[in-house]
């Protein structure tokens, strides 16, 4: 369970990207995140991880408490969280499974992974991570060779290897055509519904959010403006999420 | 509201002595940017002094050019003042220039820029970044500004002072041909019973060259990660030492490799190994330098990836850093190798080994053929170097 409370956060040159937002999210849930660019999206969800330090509030993972752990404490606890990101943020010169592996840095013991070398056990897991997603023929290529499609599968398979219990997604599909973006999605889809991990997913598109999410938050100027389950959002929720001048697009 | 706001400062500026340091009330930039407006002052009191002097230099210099000889001070005005470039003793001052002529002439000059403060169009004020165009209240171009007049007064006239003290003589030249042509006829028909020789000690430099540039890897590589802005930021502790790193190569890259190699050259001797530390030590500095630039350069994106998975700050720079600036890093390393072959030419000059010290001696004893020689190999391993390091960074970026 992600619990977030009161959680504020102010960047060094005043930019107000998150105001008071609290948010309970159940085990299990698809949790989409609906807002303009600019809302608080992106803040919101790395906060959730430490990769943005919040000014203020608190947020607790399982019960633990993310926000004021160590170094050590927030490794261990970002070892729980996949994360994948709109421009998909894979090394582009590695090969894709040297991409799929380093989502398991945050478990390794060793001393292989400092000259590349991975337990055999690491490397079965890539592989069926891979398999999972689609893409296991093409383990050897460079990241860069593939579609962003296949790029952002590579990075649900790098994610995996977390053996994560959340899952954060940045726009995911935002730099994707829409049946790119549907074939993706049905893959977090897939992850949330068979493994139990909750997604907590920044979308554009309300189409694709009422597709997708079991639970609808919206984000506006860094405030949250609406929770509740998708069917709820109507014209008049929608205006006051997406302003007045805004039109609905169906996205296929 | 914002266009109103530039429109009534530029209205302000125009009227000119309305916002003089303090005197209108009104004014809010002349209260808020007095010492701004007090260095512009300064600059403009040094300029109209710096016109002054050169200007009567360039024109010192014009009537011994044009009809007097030029060791002979015959104008009145001018020889109070002492313009010739070196005294005749063979001490050379700036154009005769002493303190108390310096502070002289800045007393002179000194009612200049205080008449030109009044047309808030000067050079020092334009410089400091005060003045405004005011081409839409005036209707004045900007080529008849009153600042660009002074910067191109200024600038004809450095230009003449600096053909002067250069003592540029094309006529000279011309006159000389003859020699420069003898001497032409002579490299290019280079003394081949050298040649093998000469080789041998090409391929010295180009060994030297090349172990100075990898032991500057080694040193350059830790070091560039410490210079990097990006993985240096979060903590003062951090971000101090990449401020002494930075300055570590900003210092050690100014340095000429010539330098370092007159004092390695006291320190071990002439020869190869004193050429080596010299190229070595700037190595170091200038490959630490773009290598580090190069890492600010990387897309965060996967660095930001990996640390959400839970790993280290070295995993990170092994699993997103490294992966994209290793290419980069061996197009720079290949390239500066090519820059310490040629670099070790100049460095030899001075006892650093190598070819260089074989020319220097050549040039000595003005054996020109032999210098011939050496140059003709130098240009075609040169030329393959270059060509090889630009294939293999084309290659890799």
């Amino acid at each position: 369970m992600l619990e977030i409370r009161n959680l504020t956060k102010i960047y060094p040159n005043g930019t107000l990207a998150l105001d008071n937002v609290s948010l309970t999210v159940r085990d299990g849930e698809f949790v989409v995140v609906l807002g303009l660019s600019g809302s608080g999206k992106s803040t919101l969800l790395r906060c959730i991880n430490r990769l943005v330090e919040p000014t203020s509030g608190t947020i607790l993972l399982d019960g633990k408490e993310v926000t004021g752990a160590s170094e050590a404490e927030i490794r261990r606890i970002r070892r729980s969280i996949g994360m994948i990101f709109q421009q998909f943020n894979l090394v582009k010169r590695g090969t894709v499974l040297m991409n799929v592996l380093s989502g398991r840095l945050g478990y390794v013991t060793t001393v292989g992974p400092l000259v590349y070398r991975f337990p055999a056990a690491d490397i079965q897991r890539a592989m069926h991570n891979l398999e999972r997603v689609g893409i296991a023929d093409r383990t050897r290529q460079r990241a860069d060779t593939l579609s962003g499609g296949q790029q952002q599968r590579v990075a649900i398979a790098r994610a995996l290897m977390q053996e994560p219990t959340l899952m954060l997604a940045d726009e995911p599909v935002a730099s994707l055509d829409p049946a790119t973006s549907h074939s993706v999605l049905r893959y977090v889809e897939e992850i949330n519904r068979d493994q139990g991990i909750t997604v907590l997913c920044s979308l554009h598109f309300l189409s694709l959010a009422r597709r997708y999410a079991t639970r609808i938050i919206a984000l506006k100027a860094g405030k949250l403006v609406f929770d509740g389950l998708p069917s709820e959002i109507d014209d008049a929720r929608f205006k006051a999420i997406y302003g007045e001048d805004a039109i609905q697009v169906e996205i296929a | 509201m914002a266009t109103e706001e530039e429109i009534r400062l530029e209205a302000e500026l125009s009227i000119g002595t309305q916002s003089v340091v303090g005197s209108s009330p009104h004014s809010v930039l002349s209260t808020q940017h007095v010492p701004r407006r007090l260095v512009a002052f300064l600059l403009d009191w040094f300029i109209a002094g710096y016109a002054i002097y050169t200007g009567l230099f360039v024109v010192d210099a014009l009537i011994h050019a044009l009809w007097l000889p030029s060791k002979v001070n015959a104008n009145p005005a001018l020889d109070m003042i002492a313009y010739t470039w070196r005294q005749s003793e063979g001490v050379t001052t700036l154009g005769g220039v002493t303190l108390p002529k310096f502070l002289f002439f800045l007393l002179v000059s000194l009612p200049i820029p205080i008449l030109l403060q009044f047309t808030n169009d000067t050079l020092g004020l334009r410089l400091m970044g005060w003045a405004r165009p005011l081409l839409p209240l005036e209707g004045r171009p900007w080529y008849r500004t009153l600042w660009v007049f002074t910067a191109v007064v200024i600038g004809i006239e450095t230009f003449m002072a600096g053909w002067y003290i250069t003592e540029v003589d094309p006529i000279f030249y011309v006159q000389r041909f003859a020699r420069g042509w003898r001497i032409s006829k002579q490299l290019l028909t280079p003394d081949w019973s050298i040649f093998w020789m000469s080789v041998q000690l090409m391929l010295e430099s180009i060994f030297l060259a090349l172990i100075a540039t990898v032991f500057s890897i080694v040193f350059a590589v830790p070091l560039a990660f410490l210079g990097a802005r990006n993985l240096m930021r979060g903590s003062p502790v951090r971000m101090a030492i990449y401020t002494l790193v930075r300055g570590f190569f900003n210092i050690f890259r100014s340095i000429q490799e010539l330098v370092f190699a007159i004092i390695f050259v006291t320190v071990v001797g002439i020869g190869p190994f004193a050429g080596m530390l010299a190229l070595f030590v700037h190595s170091v500095a200038s490959l630490g330098k773009l290598y580090s630039e190069q890492i600010e350069n990387i897309d965060p994106g996967p660095m930001e990836a990996i640390t959400a998975t839970g790993a280290t700050r070295l995993q990170t720079v092994l699993y997103a850093v490294a992966p994209q600036v290793v290419p980069p890093f061996l197009a720079f390393t290949i390239y500066r190798w090519d820059i310490n072959v040629r670099t070790s030419i100049v460095v030899g000059f001075v006892g650093g080994g190598g070819i260089g010290l074989a020319l220097f001696q050549y040039q000595q004893l003005t054996q020109w053929h032999r210098v011939g020689t050496v140059a003709f190999l130098t240009i075609i391993v040169v030329w393959a170097l270059d060509a090889l390091s630009a294939r293999v960074r084309e290659k890799l970026i």
